[in-house]
C-alpha cells in the first residue's frame, strides 16, 4: 500500500513536470497562475430570452455557469474535440473511429436542446432565444459596448 | 457500537456528501436536470480510455440514464454507511462498489458543461480510504489523502511563482475581468459587479488578494513537515472556498470531502478525539 501512494506521488510529479496531457487522478493545478493582463477588448456573450437580456446577478454562480459557459463549450466543442483526436487520440489509441470522441449535434439541435434547458432553470416557458456575441472594451470605470 | 475515527470520517463524508447533493437539486445540477446534450473531451489518457465505453454518449439525451446514475451515486455513500454499520469485515465490498459508481459518474458527470473534474477529486479519491479492512490500513491510505490534498494546494501556489502570475501586478485586474465579463456587462449596478470595478481600479488591492491567495497555497506545505497546524490549515481552506465563491463566483464545494484529513483527531493516525475501536 505504501509503495502504491509513493507510487501516486511520482506520477504526480511527473505529470506536474511534464505538463500537457493528464491521466486521471493525477492532473496539475496551474488555473490562473499564468500572466493575465488586462485586455483592450472583450468578446462578450449575451443570452436573450424573449428580447430580455438575462442577467448574471439573478442566478447563482452554478446556475450562470449552466447559462453561459454551456453555450462557450458548445462553440469551442467540435473544434477542440476534432483537434484533440486528430493529434492525439487517435494517434496514441490506435484508433479509427472518433464516434465516441466527438459529437454528432448540429446547430439546429443545440439550439432546441438550450430551449428546453433554458426553461429548466428559468422554470417558464421560453419562446425566443438569441445568443450573441458582443464586443466591448475597460474604460477605467466600466466594460462599455464597441460599436460594429 | 463503538465510535471510533473511521466511524467518525464515514458519517461526516456521508455529512458533506448529502449536503452538496441539496446544492446540487438547488442549482439543478444533478444529471437528471442537466440532461446533457454533448460532451467535452479533456486532455486525459485515462478518460480516453474510459470513454471507449460509450457511456457518455449514452446518457447524451438520456433522461431515464442520467436519473439511474444519480441514484447510483447518490445512494453508493448510504449503502457503504449501512453496511459498515452492520458487517464491519465485509464493507469493503460497498466501499469497492461506491468507488466503481464514484468514477463511473465523474468521468461522465465531468464531460460535460461547467463541470471540471479536478473539482470533483475528492469524490474519485476519498472512497480508495475505505476499502482497507484492517483500521492501519485505513489511517496509512487518509494519512495519504491528506498528503495529496497538502499537494494539490501547495502545487497551486507553486504555479503562480513558476508561470509568472505572481509577479504580475495587474494580475488580478486581468483575471477578474475575464472571470466577469457577462456580470459587469449585464448587470452593471448590482453590489457584486461594483465590488469588482473597484478591485480592478485598485490595482494594487485586488493584487494583494492574488499574492495573499498565492502564500496561502504555499504554506500548505508546512503540513507535509508537522501536523501541528493541521487545523489553522483547515481554517484557510474554508477561508479559500469562501473567498473563491464571493470573489471569483466559482463553487469549488466539491473538493470540501479532502478537509476530513485535515480536521484534529480524524486525520491524524493515533489516539485522537474518537480514540481507537
Amino acid at each position: 500500500m505504501f509503495v502504491a501512494i509513493v507510487g501516486f506521488a511520482l506520477v504526480q510529479l511527473f505529470v506536474n513536470a511534464k505538463q500537457g496531457v493528464v491521466f486521471s487522478p493525477v492532473y496539475h493545478y496551474g488555473m490562473y497562475s499564468g500572466v493575465t493582463l488586462p485586455n483592450t477588448q472583450y468578446e462578450v456573450t449575451e443570452i436573450v430570452v424573449d428580447r430580455q437580456p438575462l442577467q448574471t446577478q439573478n442566478f447563482t454562480p452554478a446556475e450562470w455557469d449552466k447559462i453561459c459557459y454551456t453555450v462557450e463549450l458548445y462553440r469551442n466543442q467540435q473544434a477542440f474535440n476534432q483537434q484533440l483526436w486528430g493529434t492525439t487520440i487517435k494517434r496514441l489509441l490506435h484508433l479509427q473511429d472518433s464516434t465516441n470522441y466527438t459529437n454528432t449535434i448540429t446547430g439546429a439541435g443545440f439550439n432546441g436542446w438550450y430551449k428546453d434547458y433554458l426553461e429548466s432553470i428559468l422554470h417558464r416557458k421560453v419562446q425566443t432565444v438569441d445568443i450573441r456575441t458582443v464586443t466591448y472594451s475597460f474604460n477605467g470605470t466600466a466594460l462599455v459596448k464597441i460599436p460594429r | 457500537m463503538k465510535a471510533n475515527r473511521r466511524y467518525a470520517i464515514i458519517v461526516l463524508y456521508c455529512m458533506l456528501f448529502y449536503a452538496l447533493l441539496l446544492y446540487k437539486i438547488y442549482n439543478g445540477m444533478l444529471l437528471y436536470q442537466m440532461q446533457p446534450a454533448f460532451f467535452y473531451t479533456r486532455p486525459d489518457v485515462f478518460t480516453w480510455l474510459f470513454m471507449q465505453t460509450g457511456l457518455h454518449q449514452w446518457l447524451l439525451n438520456n433522461a431515464g440514464g442520467c436519473l439511474l446514475f444519480d441514484v447510483l451515486f447518490y445512494t453508493a455513500p448510504a449503502i457503504y454507511f449501512l453496511h459498515y454499520r452492520n458487517s464491519r469485515p465485509t464493507a469493503y465490498v460497498s466501499g469497492i462498489y461506491m468507488l466503481l459508481v464514484n468514477w463511473l459518474y465523474v468521468q461522465c458527470y465531468t464531460l460535460y458543461a461547467t463541470n471540471s473534474i479536478e473539482g470533483h477529486l475528492a469524490w474519485l479519491l476519498f472512497p480508495v480510504v475505505f476499502l482497507p479492512k484492517k483500521e492501519e490500513g485505513f489511517a496509512l491510505l487518509l494519512d495519504g489523502l491528506r498528503y495529496f490534498f497538502l499537494f494539490f494546494f501547495a502545487s497551486a501556489g507553486l504555479w503562480k511563482l513558476r508561470q509568472g502570475g505572481v509577479f504580475n501586478t495587474s494580475e488580478m485586474a486581468g483575471i477578474l475581468l475575464n472571470q466577469h465579463k457577462e456580470l459587469l456587462t449585464n448587470s452593471p449596478l448590482y453590489w457584486q459587479s461594483r465590488f469588482i470595478v473597484w478591485l480592478v481600479q485598485h490595482q494594487l488591492v485586488s493584487y494583494m488578494l492574488y499574492v495573499s491567495a498565492t502564500v496561502m497555497e504555499l504554506l500548505f506545505i508546512v503540513g507535509f513537515f508537522t501536523k501541528k497546524f493541521d487545523k489553522a490549515l483547515l481554517v484557510l481552506f474554508l477561508v479559500f472556498l469562501v473567498m473563491d465563491y464571493l470573489v471569483m463566483r466559482i463553487p469549488y464545494f466539491e473538493v470540501a470531502p479532502l478537509l476530513l484529513t485535515l480536521y484534529p483527531g480524524l486525520g491524524s493516525y493515533g489516539k485522537g478525539r474518537f480514540g481507537t475501536a
